[in-house]
């Protein structure tokens, strides 16, 4: 059920009535029926991979909790749940790579299962570290795990700020509800706006990309960049309204990551759920920058490569992954020679800029279906760039008039990201009748210039 | 409670104003579709032509349309917009009608022709455009159940064929009354609501000939595309070829063979036209060059040689005449002759029908 159907809507619609109208006691049992139709309508056949995580996860968690043989059992369980997403997601890749491809493994994998399995692991080692951490209610761990605005695409939830919500589930709150719904109204705007409208001009253009020039192609590389920021931010404010609708805190993904001066600022600012899960993770128990320059170099490679990895069993996101690392590494070498510099306005646009760039490149192996296919990519950009087009496109189900709006609304964005907190206190402290007025224009821009043809988030297929 | 109810009245006000946009300008006819069929009846009456109808009902306006003759048609064509472009100039006659819907499948065809021989006017000869999707069971677009379900049923009883259970057809107008609610025909609208301001009674414009750059329905039914759809720029052909191409590699890959269902209604169809006296020329229409290359290159495509050597065996078991082929190579056709990934240009549809002109009746 993506966020952004009427399907959706009307599910969520009757899943926050019916959660508030039952007395405060049933609504874990409202929510987590809740939680279950949601991930039934994308696939009644996966709810028992979902449910056995679930369970999988709690008993373990009770078993580490006790304390005798703690890293042996966190090995178990953490060895088992990622089996399992390897099972699902990479045992035909690594079978293919070695020219073997046995379609017995072919298996599909369950929707949001790279989210669920991480959530699952990341509370088993926090578990190992603090026994304290460990959930006693079965139900408020299924919760946990299952919350479903956050169960397909995140944000990946930390037990110890999530399980304490679902055990005390708040009750009903107007000002929730509406900055929830306000939340969710930015994100569509985000994706159907502008992410889908971008979409049809870069997945033309990379299916294309033979018969078009390199001035072309490379507008779909600059478009792809904007497309995934809000295709996934929008997502993720989706996920984070929802969830403020219920009276439940998710944590935030994204904040402004284009904005970032340096790569390792973009890595805090984009889906900061991840990198923090690969940090605290992964990172850090290989040592992170503690053991010398040479191994907190590899250590951040190896992160970026299993990042990459982790997007999808495909060359293409391991380089992605690996050009992030080394781009990081570079910034950390250098960084102690440019520290010197005096700090000003152009240097912080130039900054800016550069990360677009560098991000902006390393999307082209993200995006395209194969490695060659980026390397072409980039070939033509370089060489066969060929005259800027007059017209970007006429006639590709984006109007001229729609292509305006999209731009308008780029700005837009990029503005509300720039100035994020005085616009939400003007906004919070406006009159009900302009807050209104500007969820009534909103809603009128998404049912003008949306477009509705490719509904589907591009972070479902992780 | 109150920012609650508040709340919801600003949603229905919302939902309000989007549905009477959608009403008041309905671009597709979906809310009112009986005047405007009788104006657009009068016009062709009057043997003119209608301007810039792009989005009309073709559906309702066949139902209208069949249901106001009198006597019957030398030459008839059904199908999709593969055979839209069929006109009487084409075919050298008077008592000529083109009673293709676009996205037709075989349950509009079987339905249209239903009509004609309801009413006893059964034309002498058909053009039937057979489409590749007509007998994949997975092609399930189910528009001509918001028009003639009761026409498909009569068919149905009458060939012995079970139809399953079928809503009546106000029901499934009910059911499609939704649309006026959702984003997709309210953008349709807001393209359309200049000229709905300028032309607030809908008035249809009339030109004789093919006299204008503007899509024409012309007075037999057949429809001339508009200058800037039959000559785009680069970009914009190759981007409907990909579009349309995809499309089709995807329906041919879920493609699980000839269905029997279907099939039983494309043979019936043929039975009917014959015990009503009438002579049949099946046309294939080709796919664009570089959809056909596609198909060839893709896994799992086989379905459309399949269907093609069915629908030619079937033709040969009762003797009727097949025109065409869904190789454009067969047709001796480039992928210049196509304005799009499904459709030829004019001049390859006038060499089309001069194919066919010698076999009919």
């Amino acid at each position: 059920m993506v966020f952004t159907t009427a399907k959706f809507l009307l599910f969520f619609a009757a899943a926050v009535a019916v959660f508030y109208f039952v007395p405060l006691k049933y609504r874990s049992i409202v929510l987590l029926t809740a939680n279950i139709v949601f991930y039934a309508s994308s696939g009644i056949k996966y709810i028992p991979v979902l449910a056995a995580i679930v369970l999988f996860g709690y008993i373990f968690g009770r078993i580490i909790a006790v304390g005798r043989h703690t890293k042996l059992m966190l090995l178990i369980s953490v060895t088992a749940l990622v089996g399992l997403l390897f099972l699902y997601k990479y045992l035909d890749f690594a079978l293919s790579l070695f020219g073997n491809r046995n379609t017995v493994f072919s298996l599909a994998a369950p929707l949001g299962i790279s989210f669920y399995t991480l959530a699952s692991v990341g509370y088993l080692v926090d578990v190992s570290r603090d026994a304290k951490q460990c959930e006693k209610n079965l139900l408020s761990y299924s919760l946990f795990i299952t919350f479903f605005p956050q169960l397909l695409s995140g944000p990946i939830p930390r037990a110890r700020k999530l399980i304490p919500q679902m055990c005390e589930l708040s009750s009903y709150n107007y000002d929730n509800l509406r900055d929830g719904l306000m939340r969710m109204l930015i994100g569509a705007v985000k994706k159907l706006i502008i992410a889908d409208n971008l979409c049809i001009v870069t997945d033309f253009y990379y299916t294309n990309y033979q018969g078009t020039s390199g001035a072309r192609i490379l507008i779909a590389v600059l478009f792809y960049s904007i497309q995934i920021y809000c295709d996934f931010s929008g997502y993720s404010d989706m996920a984070v309204g929802a969830a403020k609708c219920l009276g439940v805190t998710l944590d935030e993904n994204f904040d402004s990551p284009y904005l970032a001066r340096s790569i390792k600022g973009f890595w805090r600012r984009w889906h900061i759920s991840l990198s923090s899960w690969f940090r605290d993770y992964l990172y850090i128990p290989l040592g992170g920058s503690r053991k010398g320059k040479l191994r907190t170099a590899v250590n951040t490679l190896i992160v970026f490569a299993v990042s990459g990895l982790w997007h999808g069993a495909a060359l293409g996101y391991v380089v992605w992954g690996l050009l992030h690392g080394a781009m990081l590494d570079i910034e950390n070498s250098v960084s102690p020679l440019v520290s010197g510099i005096k700090d000003n306005t152009l240097l912080r646009i130039a900054d800016s800029v550069r990360v677009f760039i560098l991000t902006t490149f390393a999307w082209i192996f993200f995006r395209a279906p194969s490695l060659s296919v980026a390397v072409s990519v980039i070939k033509k950009i370089f060489t066969e760039f060929g005259e800027i087009p007059k017209y970007i496109i006429s006639d590709m189900e984006l109007t001229e008039t729609k292509m305006i709006a999209v731009f308008v609304f780029i700005v837009l964005l990029a503005l509300y990201d720039i100035l994020k907190d005085k616009i939400n206190i003007m906004y919070y402290n406006a009159k009900t009748a302009t807050r209104y007025a500007v969820a009534f224009m909103l809603m009128m821009s998404i049912y003008t210039f949306g477009a509705f043809g490719n509904s589907s988030f591009i972070y479902f297929n992780f | 409670m109150k920012k609650i109810i508040t709340l919801c009245i600003v949603l229905i006000l919302f939902l309000g104003l989007v549905a009477g946009v959608n009403a008041w300008v309905d671009p597709a006819g979906i809310a009112s579709t009986d005047s405007f069929n009788r104006r657009l009846t009068e016009i062709f009456d009057s043997g003119l032509n209608a301007v810039n109808i792009d989005n009309y009902n073709g559906r309702a306006f066949m139902r209208y349309y069949i249901s106001s003759l009198t006597e019957s048609y030398d030459t008839v064509v059904l199908g999709s917009s593969h055979g839209i472009q069929f006109s009487a100039e084409m075919f050298d006659s008077d008592s000529f009608f083109n009673s293709c819907v676009t996205g037709a499948e075989i349950e509009d065809v079987v339905s249209i022709y239903q009509m004609y021989h309801e009413k006893g006017i059964a034309p002498k000869n058909v053009v039937l455009c057979v489409d590749s999707w007509f007998l994949d069971a997975n092609k399930q677009d189910g528009r001509w159940k918001l028009e003639y379900p009761d026409y498909y049923e009569n068919f149905c009883r009458e060939n012995g064929i079970n139809c399953g259970s079928l809503k009546s057809l106000s029901a499934y107008r009910r059911e499609n009354a939704v649309t006026l609610l959702t984003p997709s025909y309210f953008q349709e609208s807001i393209n359309d609501l200049g000229e709905r301001f300028a032309n607030p009674l809908k008035k249809i414009e009339t030109v004789s000939g093919d006299n204008s750059p503007l899509g024409i329905v012309r007075c037999d039914g057949s429809y001339r595309y508009p200058e800037s759809y039959t000559s785009p720029n680069y970009d914009e052909y190759m981007y409907r070829v990909s579009i349309e191409g995809t499309t089709i590699i995807e329906e041919l890959q879920s493609f699980t063979g000839v269905d029997t269902y279907k099939a039983s209604l494309l043979t019936s169809l043929l039975d009917m036209i014959t015990d009503d006296g009438g002579n049949i020329v099946v046309f294939l229409a080709p796919f664009n060059n570089l959809v056909y290359e596609r198909i060839n290159d893709s896994e799992n495509c086989g379905g459309i040689f399949e269907i093609e050597e069915y629908i030619r065996s079937l033709c040969e078991s009762k003797g009727i005449e097949v025109v065409g082929s869904y190789d454009p190579v067969a047709c001796g056709f480039e992928y210049q002759s196509f304005i799009d990934g499904l459709h030829l240009n004019m001049y390859a549809v006038a060499w089309e029908a001069s194919e066919i002109l010698p076999k009919l009746k």
